[in-house]
């Protein structure tokens, strides 16, 4: 023990208070930084000396500086976040369907549907005035357009989901990229784990982008005893120490819908999220957006299939000279239910009603569609050859593999009725609406215009008999249907509406429970990882004060010095 | 506790206040609870359906509105006819008697003439482009004034409309309702009986109440041990009953070999051997085995179904009513040649005929001969290489065209093989199931209608629809139809003010055939004149003198008992002892009385005898020799007013004062059909109005429901709003405090 030990220890002691203050300042400075975690100086006492009997501590000593960190609410803060990414951007897929869909305002679908109707009642009311009957075809293609538009809407939204898929690879590789970067410069300065202290910066800055990384997929991350990070998901690992992997876009776009994916460059598997906005994506992609336009496709085709068998068998105040059909069939010579129609016939028949104008009589001729499945099924070039058979009638099949019937007498037209067989909405053969899907459902362009109105085929008992036709159609709406179990479409439209509004009610409260539990997590890691000024205040004056008092033993020393120089 | 957490909570804290407070603020300047469906899904739900319903209430109220006025002008045009009849009967019954002079007469008759003319324009009346009394038929003029008679034009549809959710009312009364234009029918008398054929639909069976859809049948087969098989055969996608037998004939049990006929009464189920049995059961309490008439609980070596008795369709073939054709199988070994024939007419006379093959041609060139004589069908084949298909075309060229044959696909081993294997020379079989008898279609009918009588020529017609046609031709002024039992057709006048007589041709049989001779024997003799009957006395009835060589046999008939024709024809063939006879007659209808005596003169004399239409107007009596033929006094005729009032304006010409008081009787008649027209009008109003009531009181329950489930309340959402801002006034105030307060202000 000597003076100037003592003297050493006490500038060891200044030293340490200063790296304290420095500590202390840089966690002030940081106080409003998001994501900064907290920095303590540890202190211990020094080695001892042993003098004689006596043990002589030897001050203070810096063991290191460490971040005040809790790994475990960090974890689970992290996938929180990836459960509440996730629901939240499948509850904004429901709330933009919601919104596109406009339930309960005056522009939704149900009043395009009722509208429709309406009108066809009205035209029941009217049978004979031509502008009701054209009204009906305008609100055919009112509700029709209505219908695309939602299509269109919301495959556009498909899009945009798609899209953000595609663009979320590059920010996955970005952030691994600089997680693999600070893994290793983390790994540099705290020397593998043998400093005792924390790259608190660096860390923060890992931390962060660890948190943006697990925002788009739910990560899992170890920390390894050098301080790197491992990060995998669902199995796969995409950084570990200073390599990662990289991760591309890809998929195949089926027909109009994109379907990207994210994939493993190396080995071309998909990066399984399960959470993140990731899987919130390919959720509200696949499931939300896309079951809805799968949900509105098959309304469309039951509504076009449906009311068409119907109004197929009706007549209008005139009969066809000619007439094409919408539809063409993939092989002439195949039956008919197997001949790529979208929507198949059955066994059954239905009646040509041929009629003359001048004397106006009209001849019925039975048109079998020999479907049984047994033998010799009927194709379209036996249904043209059929047609032909009957006088004044001429069938042909064009290279599409459409059907035309034409009258080969001047003053003969001819009509439909009783098709138990659905072969003629099938074929698209006096049909009101035309196309399978809601992209593509249209009105006869055969009924368009004021001209055409005496067409709208709202007769049952032969051409312009009655409106019998009209009185089904005008109830379709809400019409049990077989072919849906049961269920009229009315029913159908209900089910597609209050399933979103089921799902965006679930997916609301599902997101914020998350929101909360987030926000709960988030509030933990604050609490022991955010700075305090007044702890911070307080812990400046106690290092001050140490400071101080370590200066003036310094001052004492010197004092005892002079005393020794002095004598 | 971190600066950044005070901060979090802090900021939360007012976000949350925030946007409560900015939620209760759209509801309240909305109104709305519920502005987006997820905000309460099962509201949402309820308010979509509370919605449509509304809508469509509001629909059904335009559609009653609609139905208001056209019934409205409905019953103002009823109400001028009214008036006009009442003025032509007050003016008839001031000349309905002998002192009236024919100035007089002839002034009714010019107010007449007015009448029909203002009739027929008020029947034409139109409304909003609709033709209000031309039953569903509203874009034709429903009545046409020829002059001597008004047609009727319309039918006896009527449109209708939704007034109500699933409720449909007419809006109009048809023509034939009101004024009246349409006689009474023409009962086909005779069941035309329709042959099933492999083509008959299942919905036209059972006389077109049809086969439940979706059904399927259990098949049990019991073989010659006794022991049973069974199969369920789905026939849910049979849409004819040729189907129906494929179906059946596919999924028989295995190992069974029944054979399944299509019959022309239904469907046969043959085992190979009397020793085995089979039967039909229904599956699940179904129905379709009874419908198909095979239902059976008892094993049959041979099940005959019951007769499946389709109805008359419009493109039933006229050679398929009125009989059975006679049907045959042949058999050869093996598959792809077996055969099915079919007589190309009806009747039991070739039941039996056998056919055979022999051998003596090279094959392509076989054919076929029928010896009615001998009853066999012999076809000339090279044994060992004549498919089936060659002897098809050879028995469809045979000379006579008797027979019909066609390939049996059930022996097919696949739809391209079938018919291309050789037939066995010593295979034959025997034509049996012949019945009834072939339409005459080639003599026509005699048709009367006001005036001339024109002869239908209905030998072109195949289809029952296209003998509807020629009947229902314009010129005729006839409706035509398919009867309610779907199992005859029916004849009516359209023409009002004239008489209606249908019968035969030159000794033909079609009208007799068809039903729809006018007088037939079984015509009761009180519908006779229009329904004054034949009015026996005793003094002055029937008087029927033959005179051979000045001597005269005089035979005075009693027809006191006579209650129909055939009773007259019987009771004079009985009082003359055989020496006079009475039949209708072969050529148009009417009665032809004929001496079997051959006495050189035959006079009928009486007032019966000219009830019976023998001589008319102001003759006492008719002679001749051999036959005498009376009118046919069974017309037909138009309840209608313009009926009455041409009847009356002829009687009024005629000066017949009887007749006048005939056609007023008629217009009373008139008048309480267009009462009961004006009242069913009214009774419509009537409930049109209350349900336009009950309407308005639903919808202000259903705009109360709705508004329940998605409307705000607003008092509620008001004081939440008071709150929120307090607390967020709160809230922010306290942030202020906290994030002021620092231990450095104290240092």
């Amino acid at each position: 023990m000597s003076l100037f030990g003592s003297l050493q220890m006490a500038g060891n002691t200044l030293q340490a208070m200063q790296v304290g203050l420095h500590v202390v300042g840089n966690n002030i400075a940081n106080a409003n930084t998001p994501g900064y975690v907290r920095e303590e100086v540890m202190y211990s006492p020094a080695p001892v000396q042993k003098k004689g009997s006596l043990v002589l501590g030897l001050g203070v000593e810096v063991d290191g500086i460490v971040q005040k960190i809790d790994k475990f609410v960090l974890e689970r803060l992290r996938n929180a976040t990836s459960d509440r990414k996730s629901a939240e951007i499948q509850e904004k897929a429901y709330t933009d369907l919601e919104t596109l869909i406009g339930e309960l305002s005056n522009t939704d679908l149900s009043t395009a549907f009722t509208g429709f109707f309406a009108s066809v009642d009205d035209a029941l009311n009217d049978n004979d005035n031509l502008a009701t009957r054209n009204l009906v075809v305008l609100k055919g293609q009112a509700l029709a357009q209505d219908i695309n538009r939602l299509y269109q809407r919301a495959s556009t939204l498909h899009g945009e989901l798609d899209t953000r898929i595609g663009t979320i690879a590059r920010e996955v590789n970005t952030l691994t990229e600089q997680i693999r970067q600070l893994n290793l410069k983390i790994s540099n300065i705290e020397g593998g784990g043998l400093s005792g202290s924390d790259a608190g910066g660096l860390r923060t800055e890992r931390n962060n982008a660890v948190a943006k990384l697990a925002a788009l997929i739910d990560i899992r991350v170890n920390e390894q005893p050098s301080g790197t990070l491992t990060v995998s998901v669902g199995g796969e690992l995409l950084v570990i120490d200073g390599i990662r992997r990289e991760v591309e876009s890809g998929g195949e776009t089926s027909a109009d819908l994109g379907a990207a994916e994210i994939r493993f460059v190396d080995v071309g598997n998909k990066l399984d999220a399960r959470g993140g906005e990731l899987a919130g994506l390919y959720a509200a992609r696949d499931t939300i957006v896309g079951s809805f336009l799968g949900n509105l496709d098959a309304l469309a085709g039951n509504l076009a299939f449906e009311f068409n068998k119907l109004y197929s068998q009706g007549q209008g105040l005139e009969g066809f000279e000619s007439l094409t059909s919408h539809v063409g069939v993939h092989d002439a010579d195949a039956p008919l239910d197997a001949a790529g129609l979208q929507f198949t016939p059955v066994n059954g028949s239905f009646n040509l009603l041929v009629h003359n104008r001048n004397t106006n009589v009209t001849e019925t001729h039975v048109i079998d569609i020999d479907l049984n499945g047994l033998d010799d099924d009927l194709s379209l070039n036996d249904l043209a050859s059929a047609l032909n058979a009957i006088p004044s009638i001429k069938a042909s099949i064009d290279p599409a593999g459409r059907l035309t019937i034409a009258s080969a007498a001047a003053d003969t037209d001819f009509a439909f009725a009783d098709d138990t067989s659905g072969v003629l909405a099938a074929l698209g053969l006096n049909t009101f609406f035309t196309g399978s899907k809601a992209s593509d459902l249209g009105v006869n362009a055969e009924l368009h215009g004021i001209h055409n109105a005496a067409k709208f085929a709202a007769s049952l008992g032969g051409i312009g008999a009655d409106a019998g036709n009209t009185e089904r159609l005008a109830e379709f709406f809400t019409r049990r249907l077989e072919s849906n179990n049961g269920a009229s479409l009315a029913d159908r439209y209900e089910q597609l509406v209050s399933g979103i509004s089921q799902g965006a009610t679930v997916a609301r409260g599902v997101a914020e429970g998350f929101r909360v539990f987030e926000a709960t997590l988030e509030g933990e890691a604050n609490a022991l990882s955010g700075v305090n000024i007044d702890e911070e205040a307080i812990r400046l004056i106690a290092l001050q004060r140490t400071y101080q008092a370590s200066a003036r033993f310094i001052q004492t020393i010197s004092q005892l010095m002079d005393v020794l120089v002095n004598i | 506790m971190s600066g950044l957490l005070a901060q979090q909570r802090l900021i939360g804290q007012v976000n949350s206040d925030q946007l409560d407070l900015f939620r209760l603020q759209t509801q309240v300047s909305t109104g709305r609870r519920v502005i987006t469906p997820s905000d309460d899904a099962p509201a949402a739900l309820r308010a979509m359906n509370l919605q449509r319903i509304l809508e469509r209430k509001a629909q059904a109220q335009n559609s009653l509105q609609n139905s208001v006025l056209y019934l409205g002008a409905a019953e103002n045009s009823i109400s001028q006819v009214t008036n006009t009849l009442n003025d032509i009967r007050a003016a008839a019954l001031g000349v309905a008697d002998s002192i009236s002079t024919p100035e007089q007469r002839q002034a009714v008759i010019d107010q007449v003439n007015r009448a029909i003319e203002s009739l027929v324009t008020i029947g034409n009346t139109k409304f909003r482009e609709r033709y209000l009394f031309s039953g569903s038929q509203s874009q034709t003029a429903p009545y046409a004034h020829h002059g001597d008679s008004v047609e009727y034009l319309g039918n006896e549809g009527a449109l209708r409309s939704f007034v109500d959710v699933d409720f449909l009312l007419s809006t109009n009364l048809p023509g034939s309702e009101v004024f009246g234009g349409l006689s009474e029918k023409v009962r086909g008398s005779v069941d035309l009986d329709p042959q099933v054929t492999r083509g008959t639909r299942l919905s036209d069976l059972n006389g077109g109440a049809g086969i439940s859809s979706g059904g399927a049948v259990e098949l049990v087969y019991v073989n010659s041990t006794g022991t049973a098989t069974t199969s369920v055969v789905d026939l849910s996608r049979a849409s004819t009953i040729g189907d129906v037998a494929r179906y059946l004939q596919n999924g028989v049990p295995e190992g069974s070999n029944i054979r399944v006929e299509v019959t022309s009464s239904g469907l046969t189920l043959t085992t190979a051997s009397g020793a085995e049995g089979v039967f039909v059961r229904e599956v699940a309490e179904g129905r379709t085995a009874r419908e198909l008439g095979i239902y059976s609980t008892t094993a049959q070596s041979v099940l005959v179904g019951q007769d499946i008795s389709p109805q008359i369709s419009n493109t039933t073939r006229l050679d398929d009513l009125l009989g059975r054709k006679a049907t045959a199988a042949i058999e050869s070994v093996g598959s792809n040649n077996d055969l099915l024939i079919r007589a190309t007419r009806n009747g039991a006379d070739l039941n039996g005929v056998t056919v055979q093959f022999v051998s003596g041609v090279t094959a392509g060139s076989e054919s076929a001969v029928y010896d009615d004589v001998a009853g066999t069908l012999t076809i000339a084949i090279e044994p060992g290489v004549t498919t089936a298909a060659h002897v098809a075309h050879a028995i469809n060229n045979e000379a006579t065209g008797t027979f019909y044959a066609e390939i049996d696909r059930r022996d097919a081993t696949s739809p391209i093989h079938a018919g291309t294997d050789v037939v066995e020379l010593g295979a034959t079989a025997v034509l049996e199931g012949g019945a009834g008898e072939t339409l005459d279609l080639s003599s026509g009918l005699a048709i009367t209608n006001g005036g001339e009588t024109t002869i239908v020529d209905v030998s072109s017609a195949q289809t029952v629809e296209q003998l509807l046609n020629i009947l229902n031709k314009a010129e005729l002024g006839l409706q035509a139809e398919i009867n309610a039992q779907g199992n005859g057709i029916n004849i009516r006048s359209r023409l009002s003010g004239a008489d209606l007589t249908i019968g035969e041709v030159a000794g033909g049989t079609t009208a007799t055939q068809l039903g729809v001779r006018t007088l037939t024997e079984s015509t009761r003799l009180d519908q006779f004149n229009r329904g004054q009957g034949i009015i026996v006395d005793g003094v002055n009835d029937l008087t029927i003198e033959l005179t051979t060589l000045d001597v005269t046999t005089t035979y005075n008939i009693d027809l006191s008992g006579a209650v129909r024709v055939e009773d007259a024809m019987s009771a004079i063939a009985t009082q003359t002892a055989g020496a006079v006879t009475v039949e209708l007659a072969a050529d148009g209808n009417g009665l032809v009385l004929t001496d079997t005596t051959t006495a050189d003169s035959l006079r009928v004399t009486g007032q019966v005898a000219k009830q019976l239409g023998f001589f008319g107007g102001d003759d006492t009596e008719v002679v001749g020799v051999g036959s005498l033929t009376a009118d046919d006094r069974h017309t037909i005729e138009t309840d209608s007013i313009f009926n009455s009032l041409i009847r009356l304006r002829t009687s009024l010409e005629q000066g017949d004062i009887p007749a006048i008081g005939k056609a007023i009787e008629r217009i009373d008649e008139d008048l309480d059909r267009i009462n009961f027209a004006r009242s069913e009008i009214g009774a419509r109003l009537q409930s049109l109005d209350t349900l336009s009531i009950r309407h308005d009181d639903e919808q202000v329950t259903l705009k109360a429901s709705l508004s329940q489930e998605i409307d705000v309340d607003m008092a509620e959402a008001i004081s939440q709003f008071m709150a929120r801002q307090y607390s967020l006034q709160a809230s922010l105030q306290t942030s202020a405090n906290i994030l002021r307060m620092s231990i450095l202000d104290f240092l």
